[in-house]
């Protein structure tokens, strides 16, 4: 009873893996932050560049095309990255300052779209496919052992008539495989 | 003169390859054999003709002919000799004659090969060759013409055609606009030769296979017959693509060696689908299985490197409009959708012709396991492809673009690298047909308890993040089975032939090559691994403002800043070059790097090149961000410490050995092992 059952219970746990996987991934890339309260402001001096450059990493270049914020090097970009150190300053958070930019420059600033609408697409497609690609493979395999498996059958039928092949030593087996697949 | 010469010869290749195609088509038709004779020979007149052409553009380029538009776009008289000749690549035009060359080179080669016991194919490989190549001498004719002319209006204007409008008088510029600074660097000299060798290698194999459809001959015959090109294209464009992220490294300045640009992608798909295809043909010839499959493979790889010659060219990337505004993005979109619908339509006609013999004994045979890897590699692609066109596809449903960036390919590549390694390691002892699992268990147990010394080093050297360790264990796996197959063959032939190690060890290697060199690309690929965990996992960066004299740490590394000196090149450069101390944690002095920032002047562009401290260990890669120029008191420094990426800066050159051992040719081998394989056959029945 379970047997007939247990291939659509590995397709749902392969789901759930792969999904599992996916999701918690994309929710740690977009983990939230800040690095101050808004009601203690810190001086913008004691913001870091690398504390800029975190959030920048996540963000795209709104001028030139697919460079992240934090490595272009124009004059445009790096008075970008003041912004975003003014705001960390200001105690905004992360997701708060990538949404800022998202208003003024459009969704193309983020690394990746928001996962909604159509751009949900971007992040169930490709799990989904990779699962229906494991399920279309495991059918097919499962199907051509079937297949061999017949045949099989009508050769043991055939061989059971002659006498039994002597046992065959592991490494003999091995040596004559090897010989076979150099001489081909 | 060059210019009218040079488009004339341009026209006539392309007449020829029309002309090729149609004879070559009347002599299936008509089973005219002489017209397949006037084909070829239409098809190898067409590589000396365009070697015309390239060799008059390289003269234009290197002899200032600055009144031809495309020179007077990619050179001036300040860029060194090699620039100026290899900028025949830097454009647009001339990559487009470039790549028609390398394409008629490689159509030559297949052409004037022996064709006797391949007769009935010979004009259909002709005509798919020439095919492609009256589509890209279309382009350059019609579309980009490098050859266009600078002339003056007689209202003033300048104008650039081939032809002079009417009352126009010739016009000459004195110096070109010079090639983009970005461009002139070594590696991005080598990487577009590369790339396009890899690109028209795998063309080889899809004429072979459209015309192995076309006249029904559907047995692994075009497989054996492009073996080679497939593994030479694939080994270009493995190392185009190589060359391609050094040149990152080197230049972009961002410590990074793949951004997952669409660019990059654009390139790597054909090479994820070749490999795949360069394994499953292998089940096609032991097992006379996947026929439809192998043909599927190879009409995807081929399209995808048009498809990535269209991304990178046709302006698609940037927007949806720039791409309706060129001319060249249409043709080539065109292009595809015709090639892509009729070979499926070709392998559809075929398709129950194609049945082989699909059967698998094992779900742990070497043939299964090579599904598996097939699915991982075309699951691989399509991701890639589905995060390239998205921004396009969002570009047009919503109007505004999307951008997919490294965290969408990384989610995705991670585990199925990862996945891709397991197997790798697993069908190197998995044999074929039928499978003992308990005993393919105990031989792969082995190398992967050694394996796990990897881990282990990784882990006393203190890198321990967990995802990082299963990368290490599944690479330590796959070098540990791989040398353990080795040793086990020369071990068995030292032991039967009483052939000395070293002896056995290369008859061993040159006897199967194609195991042996696919063996060995494998190890590359593993070593690769271990320099792509190091950077993705255990890079640290950190940016700082330092006043002379003080100093920063990162990782192993603390460097001191010493100075910066801005100084003028006669090429009109403005550079910036600092001086810095690498020390490491006893306080010695192991470099002084030479960060530099180059301003070029007239294109107003600055250009980050970085300093560099190499060990196998990590790479101190440092980045001069910005100066204080009047004062010199302080410099702000963007600092990377990338463990490991040496090794992948390494691998390629155990790639190139692996490949070339596969693809050598054996036609020496079999005189010289006649006598050899009657010997071998002596223990054979001994056991069997």
């Amino acid at each position: 009873m379970l047997k007939r059952y247990w291939g659509w219970l590995a397709l749902v746990a392969g789901l759930l893996l792969v999904g599992g996987f996916w999701y918690l991934s994309v929710r740690n890339e977009q983990r939230d932050y800040r690095l101050t309260d808004p009601q203690h402001p810190l001086p913008v001096a004691q913001v870091s560049d690398d504390e800029v450059n975190r959030v920048a990493k996540y963000l795209y270049c709104p001028v030139c095309e697919n460079i992240p914020l934090d490595t272009c090097g124009t004059e445009a970009c790096s008075r970008w990255r003041e912004d975003i150190r003014r705001m960390l300053a200001e105690g905004y958070s992360r997701n708060e300052i990538i949404a800022d930019f998202v208003m003024r420059y459009g969704d193309r600033v983020r690394a990746e779209p928001p996962p909604e609408g159509l751009h949900l697409m971007v992040y169930v497609l490709p799990p989904v496919l990779l699962v229906a690609g494991g399920v279309v493979l495991y059918r097919t395999v499962r199907a051509w052992m079937q297949a061999s498996a017949e045949v099989a059958e009508t050769e043991s039928a055939l061989a059971a008539a002659q006498t039994p092949a002597p046992a065959v030593e592991p490494d003999d087996e091995y040596i004559r495989r090897l010989e076979e697949e150099l001489n081909r | 003169m060059v210019a009218i010469i040079g488009q004339s010869v341009l026209i006539v290749a392309w007449i020829l390859a029309l002309y090729a195609v149609i004879a070559s088509v009347v002599a299936a038709y008509r089973h005219r054999p002489e017209w397949a004779v006037s084909a070829r020979n239409a098809l190898l007149l067409i590589f000396p003709l365009l070697s015309v052409v390239v060799a008059l553009l390289v003269w234009a380029l290197v002899t200032y002919h600055y009144e031809i538009e495309y020179v007077h776009n990619v050179s001036e008289r300040a860029m060194p000799l090699y620039l100026r000749a290899t900028a025949l690549w830097g454009g647009q035009a001339g990559s487009l004659v470039f790549w028609s060359w390398l394409m008629a080179a490689f159509a030559s080669a297949v052409a004037l090969r022996d064709w006797r016991r391949d007769r009935e194919m010979l004009p259909w490989v002709v005509a798919v060759t020439a095919g492609t190549l009256a589509f890209f001498l279309f382009l350059n004719v019609v579309l980009e013409t490098p050859f266009k002319r600078f002339w003056a209006l007689p209202d003033g204007n300048i104008q650039a055609s081939v032809l002079p409008p009417a009352g126009a008088r010739a016009f000459f510029p004195k110096d070109g606009r010079g090639l983009n600074p970005l461009l002139r660097h070594p590696g991005m000299v080598a990487h577009p030769p590369f790339l396009y060798l890899g690109f028209v290698g795998f063309v080889i194999p899809y004429a072979f296979a459209m015309a192995a459809l076309i006249v029904g001959r559907l047995d692994a015959r075009w497989i054996r017959l492009t073996r080679r090109w497939a593994i030479v294209a694939w080994l270009f464009l493995f190392l185009g693509l190589i060359l391609g992220s050094r040149w990152a490294y080197d230049v972009l300045g961002w410590g990074g060696y793949w951004g997952w640009d669409p660019v990059e992608i654009s390139a790597f798909m054909p090479w994820l689908t070749g490999t795949a295809f360069l394994h499953s043909v292998m089940i096609q010839e032991r097992r006379n299985m996947l026929k439809h499959w192998n043909m599927l493979l190879i009409i995807i790889t081929y399209d995808l490197v048009i498809f990535g010659t269209f991304l990178t060219r046709s302006g698609v990337l940037s927007s949806v409009h720039s791409f309706a505004q060129s001319a060249i993005g249409p043709a080539f979109f065109t292009f595809i959708t015709l090639t892509f619908l009729g070979s499926m339509a070709l392998l559809a006609w075929r398709w129950n012709d194609l049945r082989g013999k699909e059967q698998i004994r094992s779900a742990w045979s070497r043939e299964a396991l090579f599904l598996y890897t097939n699915l991982v590699f075309v699951s691989m692609a399509a991701v890639n492809f589905w995060g390239v066109v998205y921004p396009i596809v969002s570009e047009l449903f919503t109007g505004q673009k999307a951008t997919v960036g490294p965290p969408y390919y990384e989610r995705v590549m991670g585990p199925l690298s990862a996945i891709m390694l397991f197997l790798m390691g697993v069908a190197t002892v998995a044999p074929w047909g039928k499978v003992d699992t308990r005993r393919l268990f105990r031989m792969v147990v082995k190398p992967a308890l050694v394996g796990l010394l990897l881990p282990a080093w990784a882990w006393w050297q203190g890198y321990r993040k967990p995802g990082a360790l299963l990368g290490f264990a599944l690479i330590g796996f796959v070098i540990a089975v791989v040398l353990y197959d080795i040793a086990r063959g020369v071990w068995a032939r030292h032991r039967v032939h009483r052939e000395p190690l070293w002896r056995a060890l290369v008859h061993l290697l040159t006897r199967n090559r194609r195991r042996y060199g696919g063996y060995i690309v494998h190890l590359s690929i593993a070593i690769m691994g271990i320099g792509i965990i190091g950077i993705e996992f255990f890079q640290l960066e950190t940016q700082r403002t330092l006043a002379a004299g003080e100093s920063l740490s990162l990782g192993r590394y603390t460097m001191v800043y010493d100075s910066v000196a801005i100084f003028n090149t006669n090429d009109g450069r403005q550079v910036a070059r600092a001086t810095v101390t690498v020390k490491d944690q006893q306080g010695r002095v192991v470099a002084t790097l030479h960060p530099r920032q180059d301003y070029y002047i007239r294109d107003q562009q600055p250009m980050t090149i970085p300093g560099v401290h190499s060990t196998w260990g990590s790479e101190f890669y440092v980045l001069l961000v910005s100066w204080r120029p009047i004062t010199a008191e302080g410099a702000t420094f963007k600092v990377y410490y990338n463990p490991l990426v040496k090794w992948l800066w390494a691998s390629p050159w155990i790639a190139i050995a692996g490949a070339l051992l596969a693809a050598w040719p054996e036609t020496r081998r079999r005189r010289a092992t006649a006598p050899a394989r009657a010997a071998t056959q002596a223990p054979a029945p001994a056991s069997a």
